[in-house]
């Protein structure tokens, strides 16, 4: 009888690499049970002074849990969101947090012809290159879903293929283009495509080309994007600068966002993590006073103080600030400008339990 | 390249057809809740939209915030908000002409908003914003030049200032001395609450003793009273015996639902209870309302991760009324309860309660019983209306409104009088804008504006 014995691993049970197919011939792996928690909670005060302008806050939960096979995967990732929205009493429980599906992924690799395919509710290709480079998601989303400009995942599928050495990888997408919160609500769907380059055959150097051809709403609104990034990773610091431009947004096609950002971070290799950011950003390219810049700062040690500690406390500083078109109110000087101080303890847990047939 | 080309492609699509497909989508946004609960109510909401303008201003409180709040967009700027308490002030919401009206406390008629389903901390301007919309609508449509329609904004922003400064609206109404449009709805509302007008129209006494609804046999119009299913009456039941603040000797004489009221809460769950105070005639025979309210619409320059401010949304409902009338038993009967997720305010429904009618105004202004001065007037009186109502409120870090709205005023009333007028200009005419492309896009897509086929799937 075919029975199966739960060993604590951790390697050769790496789950796939996200949105892009693993290098053509690379090395098959075991089975697994893969979890990982990201947590953070965080201290804040901000001004101006008015309403919440001091308190305490979740930045950061999200728990993902796969079931890996050396071949196929599925994946799950769940967020809490706030019933009732950030606004409304009509909610569970009062206003409880509930937990709302990020991710839910069915994929197979095969990896002797570097092909990767995946369905579901599944992550956003031109984002998560990003968003896995900048790592400080408990404190800020990048760029592109910081400011709104494209949804963490939707409900579709892609395909990927990596050369050999993982020198050049190729993504395409179609989703529905409404993001995972929303039932699709036109008969529109979104394509996108990425091409990824890494001249030197490893991650310490990306360039990523992307773009999107999409449609939101009952009408259809325009929704495209274009962008780019370089991204480059080290022990020590991972540096990434990203551009985009889009046409539409949000279901409103007469909006053209546009917008870059600049970030370092520190390395895994060191016992601290730190981070600077400058966004730069309009909704609106083409409408005088419309841009928008946040500054993002912040470190402090890992707990332990050591290499790849999965602990951190630090403190943060975030600064918002908007030109008169782009404030939430045109003109009004009283919501230009928000300036947040924060203590933050981050903890981003990992593990695998393999299965082992005796 | 790609941006080129789709840059390129993209640009076909006029601005008509752009702001359609934005309003369509913010349409089916706000209004979510209906149309997961009774699509076929929501229809009705949109049909009453469709027929008239003032009832699209009506249903669109929550689309006119989202407007407000696109960035990059072709907004009106405002010069003021510049104080950051005055953005946080305890708003009434929605405060057009129809959401003020009489209520009769003890044996005085007095003035005061009426609806507080919107309510929540937010920048002032947004209820004077709305205040002069309404307004100005009313003279545009009754045919007033721009500049004379123009008056009657400006009477409301110099209403609302005087009443800022320290010059509140009288709480009390004495007849004959309000001006024509507000003696009329006094008149009005003296003449059908002595004789409790709408306790008799929607009720009759039976023979045995006792006080019944006269029931509909089926909707007009989609309008009208019936009774209840098996499940309404309990969740009835469950409302009233939560409701502390019932008054001594309540005893329910009969129920129903009525359908077909309102605009923006149209498709809400609204009960009707008759019920006396323990003596067997019909003298302390009466009725009231127990309507849901929903959340209010996201109200823009609220910084991100605003507070709760209140317990529940029954809470909000009922403190925001009672801070901002004059007197805080304007209604005695008004109460805010809970059912499970469901939120429920109770009025009282008696003829003394009662709101002005855009139509009544428009009709009375076609006939030459409303002349301009008298418009002028009453814009004035809506203005110090809300504007006490402001001067009375807190900020959301527990400050004084009125001080903070002074502050932001910074003795620019003129140029503040300015700008409610030029801002209630461009939003007239986005308003008659939208309300175009919104009949447009109903014939387009259907009464639920595409919404129906998302449901079914």
């Amino acid at each position: 009888m075919m029975w199966w014995a739960m060993v604590a691993a951790w390697a050769g049970c790496e789950p796939s690499p996200v949105v892009a197919a693993p290098a053509l011939g690379a090395e098959a792996r075991s089975g697994c049970l893969w979890g990982d928690l990201d947590i953070a909670g965080r201290l804040f005060a901000r001004s101006p002074d008015v309403g919440l302008s001091r308190g305490v806050s979740l930045p950061r939960m999200r728990a993902e849990a796969a079931v890996i096979t050396p071949d196929a995967s599925v994946r799950l990732a769940v967020l809490p969101a706030r019933s009732g929205g950030e606004e409304g009493y009509i909610g569970i429980a009062g206003e409880a947090l509930v937990p709302v599906l990020q991710v839910a992924e069915a994929r197979y690799d095969h990896r002797a012809w570097g092909l990767s395919v995946a369905a579901g509710l599944v992550d956003d290709i031109a984002l998560m290159p990003v968003q896995l480079a900048w790592q400080r998601v408990d404190v800020a989303r990048p760029l592109l879903t910081d400011r709104g400009w494209t949804e963490r995942s939707d409900l579709g599928g892609w395909l990927g293929w990596t050369s050999p050495e993982g020198y050049v990888s190729i993504t395409a997408a179609v989703v529905s283009g409404e993001g995972a919160n929303r039932r699709e609500r036109n008969t529109g769907l979104d394509t996108v495509g990425t091409l990824t380059v890494r001249p030197l055959g490893s991650q310490m150097l990306e360039l990523l080309a992307w773009g999107r051809e999409g449609s939101t709403g009952l009408l259809q609104a325009r929704d495209h994007r274009a962008g780019g990034a370089a991204l480059f990773r080290h022990d020590v610091v991972v540096v990434g600068v990203e551009a985009v431009m889009g046409w539409g947004l949000g279901g409103d096609g007469a909006l053209a966002p546009g917008g870059g950002s600049v970030w370092a971070r520190t390395g895994d290799e060191l016992p601290a993590v730190g981070w600077l950011r400058f966004d730069q950003g309009t909704d609106a390219r083409g409408v005088a006073q419309a841009g928008e810049t946040t500054v993002l700062a912040g470190g402090g040690p890992r707990l332990p103080m050591a290499s790849g500690a999965p602990a951190w406390v630090g403190v943060g500083y975030e600064a918002r600030t908007m030109q008169g078109n782009a404030t939430p109110l045109a003109g009004s000087i009283a919501t230009s400008r928000t300036q947040t101080v924060f203590l933050q303890l981050s903890v981003h847990a990992r593990g695998a339990a393999q299965w082992e047939a005796p | 390249m790609l941006a080129l080309v789709l840059g390129g492609c993209s640009g076909a699509a006029t601005d008509d057809e752009l702001r359609k497909a934005w309003l369509v989508e913010a349409l089916a946004d706000d209004n979510r809740v209906w149309l997961s609960r009774d699509p076929a109510l929501l229809g009705a909401k949109y049909a009453k939209m469709a027929a008239d303008p003032y009832d699209y201003l009506r249903g669109t409180a929550g689309v006119t915030f989202r407007d407000r709040a696109r960035a990059g967009s072709d907004r009106s700027h405002t010069i003021f908000l510049r104080d950051a308490e005055a953005v946080e002030v305890l708003l009434a919401g929605d405060p057009h002409p129809e959401n003020m009206g009489t209520f009769r406390p003890a044996d005085l008629v007095v003035l005061e908003l009426n609806d507080f389903d919107g309510s929540a901390f937010g920048p002032y301007l947004l209820d004077v914003q709305r205040l002069a919309l309404g307004l100005l609508y009313l003279a545009d449509e009754a045919g007033y030049e721009p500049h004379d329609a123009a008056l009657v904004v400006d009477a409301a922003a110099r209403g609302y200032l005087e009443a800022v400064a320290g010059d509140p609206w009288p709480s009390g109404l004495v007849p004959g001395q309000q001006g024509v449009v507000l003696d009329q709805l006094l008149s009005k509302v003296s003449d059908d609450g002595a004789a409790r007008a709408r306790l008799l129209e929607y009720t009759e006494v039976l023979p045995e003793g006792g006080r019944r609804f006269r029931f509909d046999a089926a909707l007009e119009a989609g309008a009208g009273v019936l009774p209840l299913t098996i499940d309404q009456g309990r969740q009835l039941d469950r409302l009233l015996a939560s409701w502390s603040a019932a008054p001594e000797g309540f005893r329910v004489l009969d129920r129903g639902r009525r359908f077909g009221s309102g605009v923006a809460s149209l498709p809400s769950v609204r009960y009707v209870v008759a019920y006396d105070l323990g003596d067997d005639g019909p003298d302390d025979d009466a009725l009231v309302s127990i309507r849901e309210v929903v959340d209010p619409p996201a109200v823009p320059g609220v910084h991100v991760g605003a507070p709760g401010y209140w317990d529940s949304g029954a809470d909000r409902i009922e403190a925001t009324a009672r801070t901002l009338w004059s007197r805080a038993d304007a209604d005695p009967r008004y109460a805010g309860l809970t059912d499970g997720a469901m939120t429920f305010k109770v009025q009282t429904w008696a003829s003394w309660h009662d709101s002005f009618d855009h139509e009544r105004v428009l009709s009375d202004i076609a006939r030459g019983r409303v002349v301009l001065d008298e418009l002028v007037r009453w814009a004035g009186t809506l203005g110090q209306l809300l504007g006490s109502a402001h001067a009375r409120a807190p900020t959301a870090r527990g400050g004084e409104a009125r001080a903070a709205i002074l502050r932001d005023l910074n003795s620019q009333g003129e140029v503040f009088v300015a700008e409610i007028i030029g801002t209630a200009r461009a939003d007239l005419d986005q308003l008659r804008t939208d309300h175009r492309l919104f009949v447009e896009a109903r014939e387009e897509l259907g009464d639920l504006l595409g919404m129906g086929l998302v449901e079914d799937r």
